[in-house]
């Protein structure tokens, strides 16, 4: 089932192209958006959450044209946002916050609605705290308050920008357990610099760069780009492309390997890395 | 669109028109302004002056007086109160949260809009019926009061205030814009009064209360039929700042911003020049 088509979609900032002719089918389940900084991820992201719109090509989501209002409307109905740096109305609480951007989703009657608001709360784990001022939270608090607004309404699509920055592993898991939940029965797509979040949620991942996609496929073959070419060694190998001391002291070499080289099972990072090189590293740094 | 997705998608687009939830936000938005911490002060101030009016504060006279004042300066600090509703978001930086979720920005814009008339105007109501009780009550034999269509004014000139701080919110979004407002709201005022000081009639152009006597101390007098007409100006200014700020998003369609903006103008224009003596 296809719940997003890109097709040559191209969107232009003033003299630059965050977005250069992006083609994707996207299904149900979670999919993973890797790309170091202005790769042009928020931009697609922005795009799916029907808050900008292509300067070219064609884009639909859930089935409607974005493009359209009566096709945005009934996307909105049937969408949740995250967005990269999400802010929050000064003096609400977290049961008011999230309530009011309800209303803002439609929902009308107050019964429902708070049960609702209650739920998604619960699920990020905010019910001990959601008498409490946001103003008052930690970021990673905040953030999660952000998460529980995206969940409201149970959404077909769930679009979420970076929502795991400032988590701790505690919240981390959380966040996963509650976004593989989601990812069951609909559509989710997660932009994150995390890898392991990547590999842990996602059945698909498209590696964008330079508003181009690098890299469409499962986990699995993303990971699979770097067999043979990961290894470990005592010093730092002039092959390696990428190269960092391990924690036991060892060198993991990412590069074209050696003859003899003690290669290794390539994770998803090692893939990311390889493929995007310098790039990659930068944003790493 | 695949078979799967069609299912909900009709629900989606089988659902009612989102008035319910404008009028909810409206009432959000209108409780929001009311807790600007200038109303609580001035509506407690009412009501105790209500409740010493024939104590402390010298009768009846003087307590007409000052609810007169409140609810003349109350009216502009709805124009701040709104202002700042109404730009909160975007302080606040969770414009990108609202940016698509099912109310669009003019459908927010129309609900803070509705949110001053609820809300702020509302009470501004009350307080009126406040002021007529004080000033018509049993008991009273005061001379110098209002009458019909000075009350109607008083809300008249909250809401436009506060529909007012929306429009600006909605074009200039920027620190000091309220400021300037407000004294430029204030001169314009005064310009007003002083022309009708000076036997011109352009003074009854005034965004303010005009009365038949000196009852607010602006030196305005004017004939019972320019009451009538400069309640209908203050309504068709309403309109105006209402219209301004809902043209900020281009989403209604072409015909229905015409519409509401011509009736919008009509109306001013029309009562503008009908309360010329």
């Amino acid at each position: 089932m296809i719940t997003i088509q890109m097709d040559e979609v191209t969107k232009t900032f003033g003299r630059t192209r965050a977005l250069d002719g992006v083609s994707l089918e996207l299904g149900v389940g979670v999919t993973g958006l890797l790309g170091p900084n202005g790769a042009g991820k928020t931009t697609l992201l922005r795009m799916l959450a029907t808050v900008l719109g292509p300067d070219s090509g064609s884009l639909r989501l859930l089935g409607a044209d974005p493009a359209d209002a009566g096709g945005r409307l009934q996307i909105r109905r049937r969408l949740g946002y995250f967005p990269q740096e999400p802010g929050f109305l000064r003096g609400f609480t977290v049961f008011e916050f999230v309530d009011y951007v309800a209303i803002l989703k439609e929902m009308t009657n107050a019964r429902e609605r708070h049960d609702e608001v209650r739920r998604v709360v619960r699920e990020v784990g905010l019910q001990d705290v959601s008498g409490k001022k946001i103003r008052a939270l930690s970021g990673g608090m905040r953030r999660r308050v952000a998460l529980a607004q995206s969940l409201l309404g149970n959404p077909d699509l769930l679009v979420l920008d970076e929502p795991t920055v400032g988590l701790d592993p505690e919240q981390r898991l959380r966040f996963r357990d509650v976004v593989s939940q989601v990812g069951e029965g609909r559509t989710v797509v997660l932009s994150t610099h995390q890898t392991e979040d990547v590999a842990a949620l996602c059945h698909r991942v498209v590696v964008i760069d330079h508003g181009r996609t690098f890299f469409d496929g499962t986990t699995t073959a993303l990971a699979s780009l770097a067999t043979g070419r990961v290894w470990l060694a005592d010093l730092r190998s002039s092959a390696a492309q990428v190269a960092w001391r391990n924690g036991d002291g060892r060198y993991r070499n990412i590069g074209d390997a050696p003859p003899g080289a003690e290669t290794v099972a390539p994770t998803i990072e090692d893939a990311y890395l390889l493929l995007l090189g310098d790039r990659a590293l930068g944003a790493a740094a | 669109m695949t078979a799967v997705d069609a299912v909900p998608a009709q629900a989606a687009a089988s659902r009612p028109r989102p008035v319910w939830a404008v009028t909810l936000l409206a009432l959000r938005e209108g409780w929001r302004m009311l807790r600007w911490p200038v109303y609580p002060l001035v509506i407690t101030f009412f009501f105790v002056t209500i409740a010493f009016e024939e104590g402390q504060l010298g009768g009846r006279a003087d307590v007409s007086h000052l609810l007169g004042l409140v609810l003349v300066y109350g009216a502009l600090a709805t124009l701040f109160a709104a202002s700042l509703v109404a730009t909160s978001a975007r302080r606040s930086g969770a414009e990108s949260q609202f940016a698509s979720a099912a109310l669009d920005p003019q459908l927010r814009t129309l609900a803070t809009g509705l949110g001053v008339l609820v809300g702020p105007a509302a009470v501004a109501a009350v307080l009126t019926l406040a002021l007529a009780y004080v000033q018509h009550g049993a008991g009273s034999q005061l001379a110098d009061v209002l009458h019909g269509w000075e009350y109607a004014q008083l809300p008249l000139i909250w809401l436009g205030a506060g529909l007012l701080g929306v429009a600006a919110a909605r074009w200039l979004p920027w620190p000091g814009v309220p400021l300037a407002l407000f004294l430029g709201l204030i001169a314009w005022t005064l310009v007003s009064a002083q022309q009708l000081d000076l036997g011109r009639a352009v003074g009854f152009l005034m965004p303010f209360v005009i009365s038949s006597r000196d009852t607010i101390g602006l030196g305005v007098e004017s004939a019972e039929g320019q009451l009538g007409w400069h309640t209908v100006y203050l309504l068709g200014l309403c309109l105006l700042a209402l219209a301004a700020a809902l043209l900020r998003h281009r989403q209604l369609p072409g015909r229905v911003v015409f519409t509401f903006c011509a009736t919008a103008l009509l109306v001013t224009i029309s009562a503008a020049w009908m309360q010329l003596p």
